[in-house]
C-alpha cells in the first residue's frame, strides 16, 4: 500500500550551460 | 558489513525543482545533467553519505519494487553518474 510504481533511475546526456542559456 | 558508495564531487550542483524532477550542474565543465524522481532519492542518499544499504532501502520504502531489483537499478546509476565523472571512482570518498 501506499507505494508509487517503480521508474528506473536516469540521469540525463549533459548539456552544455552556455549553449543553454544563449 | 555494510557497503559504501563515494560521494558526489564538490564541484556538482544539487538542484531540486519539485519532488519529479532535480538538476545536477557540473561547475567545472560547465554542463547541467536532468535527473528523474528515483534518480534524485539516490543522489540525495549519495550526498548524505548514506550506505548501498541504506539508499536500497529508501527506494524499496517509496516504491513498489523488490531490494534485489532496486540494488540492480541504484548499481546501474551510479556506474553512469561515475562516467560522467559526477561520483569519484570506488574509494575516492
Amino acid at each position: 500500500q501506499d507505494k508509487k510504481p517503480f521508474v528506473e533511475p536516469i540521469v540525463s546526456v549533459p548539456v552544455d550551460v552556455l549553449e543553454a542559456t544563449a | 558489513m555494510s557497503e559504501s558508495i563515494p560521494s558526489p564531487h564538490e564541484h556538482i550542483v544539487f538542484t531540486e525543482f519539485d519532488d519529479t524532477e532535480g538538476v545536477l550542474v557540473d561547475l567545472n565543465s560547465k554542463r547541467y545533467y536532468t535527473l528523474n524522481e528515483t534518480a534524485m532519492i539516490i543522489w540525495r542518499g549519495l550526498e548524505q553519505k548514506r550506505t548501498r544499504e541504506e539508499i536500497i532501502r529508501d527506494i524499496t520504502d517509496a516504491y513498489d519494487v523488490t531490494a534485489e531489483h532496486a540494488a540492480q537499478s541504484l548499481d546501474k546509476l551510479v556506474a553512469t553518474l561515475q562516467a560522467r565523472k559526477l561520483l569519484p571512482a570506488d574509494g575516492g570518498r
